[in-house]
């Protein structure tokens, strides 16, 4: 019995240690021998790595308002080879997608494993289809670019592609910066279908660097509205209107006007998407002659006592004819610029010898791009001094023959503003990295351009006495008899100046006699800037003037602009009844 | 038969052994998927807020504001500077 059940236990033990060693064996050849192959079949058939889409870094005000905002959205896509029938299913979803069922149907009818019904769904159709998918049909999750403010801002800001790649505006410019990188991560595939995150994990999509801008959406939003209004009021073309701090160079408004809607760009021409206070020239006609007569003070060419013979409205030179709005005999450098003689900008500026007439406008920034951060910045066009005949050199002098932008314009009317310093023009306050830390400066890997941003090193160009000399004139310039009494704010003094130049045609080969554009450049409070404000009025009919199109539209900004940033009117006189009346009734 | 008994308590000793550690792993991967339900809550909620900070960006915009405060309240910018006066003119009104 006892020799039967050693016999049986033996038997048993023999079989296990058999089994054992044939498991061993087998074991030593799947997982050591064979072991690198199967370990790559396993983590095909258990493991997946799953890519996050980036998500977009936002761009805020200077308040941390949202201008520019990536939301997730889903998309429906389709296997066409799981569907059960491609009729039955075009003929369910087309009705809700709002698509053609005999579009739909060819789509679910390829051949292909994945394809696209509708991208960036609307969130409660999503909600609504989610609940009874057919089988082959199913949900990505991305992000839509969303533009809160709507069309305020729109050419500043641009707008992405269905890709979320930056097409145009700040969205272009700073693509390496907002387009977050892919982030993938390993999951664990489970017989129920469930899945285990393994590694790499991210608690969120990845996301960029955020922008802060120096733009002010309120400054923006009456910039806006005002440049809108003088436009349809002075039945003109279009217009542009930049706000500036005059002095730190942060740019708080630009609008152009008529503008778009970011969140609909598709629906507006390409001619709508341009930022025309960057990206377009135009001569900027009398606000030009500050610089000629800053350039010939500075020479000590002229003086603030001397009288000039503006020939009674009629000049001739190199054979061509300059005139003059109205006729002039005899005016003080201060009354070349109240009254805007054009006639005594060029003979002050022909005082100046070509080389170093061109080298002020070179240090004023003309010819060369601002480099505020803004997308499609122009350059502008001078001609090279070698080149200029006696004509250009007196054109020149009073803002004719020089291409401008509007921006390079303020940016030169600013260093009266500045005691004579040019102030470099800045819209990105900061970048805002994943974590919250804010960067002033970012070098990309692999040495690409790194971003700087903030206030730049102002550069001094002309004499404080010859800023402050200019500076006394523009103020005239919006006081009784200047060109731009329209310009002049109740409490706060203007300094400032007109221009209305003529537009090149190029089709005649001469100026059109019929276009204009009609500007007003200044700044306020004069005697310590606060803002510098540049309106530009494009094809004005009411009136040709920039004393009468432009100066009310900078008026309004201005004044407005100046309450937003707490900056109140210097009381009036005792004498003023009426804000005494106003006062007691409130 | 001494040995017998060792190799089943060994046997028995390497069977609890698997058991607690099959019992961990189950626990690991409950756990995990834990985070990861909450995870992605955590990051849904953060979505919900970011939403709801584009909502109120989009409601308190100021064109949308200005419109509102001119219609249901008839309140304007102030237009006439003059509405601002120094302390010592509020002074002289009170006296």
């Amino acid at each position: 019995m006892i020799y039967s059940f050693k016999i049986r236990l033996l038997t048993i033990v023999g079989l296990v240690a058999v089994s054992l060693v044939i498991a061993l064996g087998r074991s030593f050849q799947l997982q050591v021998l064979e072991g690198a192959h199967f370990e790559k079949l396993a983590q095909s058939q258990q493991q997946r790595t799953v890519v996050l889409e980036p998500k977009r870094g936002r761009i805020t005000d200077r308040n941390g308002r949202i201008l520019a905002i990536s939301v997730p959205v889903k998309s429906l896509y389709a296997n066409p080879k799981e569907l059960e029938s491609a009729q039955q299913t075009a003929r369910i979803l087309a009705p809700r997608l709002g698509l053609s069922y005999h579009k739909l149907k060819r789509k679910l009818s390829s051949k292909r494993s994945f394809v696209w019904l509708k991208r960036r769904i609307d969130p409660e159709l999503a909600k609504a289809l989610e609940k009874q998918l057919p089988k082959g049909i199913g949900f990505v999750d991305e992000f839509r670019r969303y533009y809160p403010q709507r069309s305020e801002g729109g050419q500043m800001l641009g707008f992405t592609g269905i890709d979320s790649q930056g097409l145009e505006g700040l969205e272009y410019q700073y693509e390496s910066l907002l387009k977050g990188k892919p982030q993938g991560y390993i999951v664990e595939k489970e017989g129920t279908y469930r899945t285990v995150p393994l590694k790499g994990y991210p608690e969120r999509p990845p996301e960029q660097f955020s922008l802060q801008l120096t733009i002010d959406s309120r400054i923006q939003h009456l910039t806006e509205k005002h440049i809108a209004q003088g436009v349809i009021e002075a039945q003109a073309d279009r217009g542009t209107a930049i706000v500036m701090d005059s002095s730190s160079g942060a740019i708080l408004a630009v609008a152009s006007y008529p503008g778009f809607d970011p969140n609909r760009y598709r629906q507006f021409s390409r001619a709508h998407f341009l930022n025309r206070a960057v990206t377009s020239g135009y001569e900027p006609g009398s606000t030009f002659k500050i610089i000629t007569l800053s350039a010939a003070l500075s020479e000590g060419l002229i003086s603030v006592d001397q009288n000039f013979d503006c020939e009674n409205g009629e000049y001739k030179v190199g054979g061509h004819r300059i005139r003059d709005v109205k006729k002039h005999q005899q005016l003080s450098l201060l009354q070349v610029l109240k009254k805007s003689s054009n006639i005594c900008a060029a003979k002050i500026g022909m005082r100046l010898s070509p080389h170093v007439f061109q080298d002020y406008i070179k240090n004023f920034g003309f010819g060369s791009r601002p480099d505020s951060g803004l997308a499609a910045e122009a350059s502008g066009k001078l001609l090279p001094a070698k080149k200029w005949t006696a004509v250009d050199h007196a054109s020149i002098s009073f803002g004719q023959g020089i291409l401008v932008s509007p921006l390079q314009m303020l940016v030169a009317i600013n260093v009266f503003a500045n005691q004579g310093k040019l102030v470099t023009p800045f819209t990105v306050q900061h970048a805002i990295d994943a974590s919250g830390n804010s960067l002033k400066q970012i070098d990309p890997p692999g040495g690409s351009e790194s971003y700087r941003f903030g206030p730049k090193e102002s550069k001094r160009i002309i004499e404080p006495q010859v800023a402050d000399l200019v500076r006394e004139f523009m103020i005239s310039v919006t006081q009784e008899g200047g060109t731009a009494r329209r310009a002049s704010i109740e409490g706060y003094q203007v300094a400032g100046k007109t221009g209305t130049s003529q537009v090149y045609d190029p089709k005649l080969g001469r100026y059109s006699k019929t276009q204009y554009v009609a500007s007003f450049g200044g700044f306020t409070p004069a005697k310590d800037p606060r803002v510098s404000i540049l309106v530009l009025i494009r094809n004005p009919r009411k009136s040709l003037y920039g004393g009468v199109v432009a100066a009310p539209v900078f008026r309004e900004i201005a004044r407005k602009t100046m309450l937003i940033q707490k900056v109140f009117p210097e009381p009036s006189q005792p004498n003023d009844q009426e804000s005494i009346r106003i006062s007691r009734n409130d | 038969m001494q040995s017998f008994y060792t190799m089943m308590m060994l046997g028995f000793l390497i069977t609890m052994g698997c058991l607690f550690y099959l019992w961990q792993w189950m626990n690991y991967r409950g756990i995990a998927m834990d985070v990861d339900q909450l995870t992605k809550q955590h990051a849904s909620q953060l979505y919900r807020i970011e939403l709801l900070e584009v909502e109120i960006d989009y409601l308190t915009r100021p064109k949308r504001l200005e419109r509102l405060a001119s219609s249901l309240m008839q309140l304007q910018p102030p237009e006439h500077p003059p509405r601002f006066v120094s302390l010592n003119q509020v002074r002289e009104i009170q006296e």
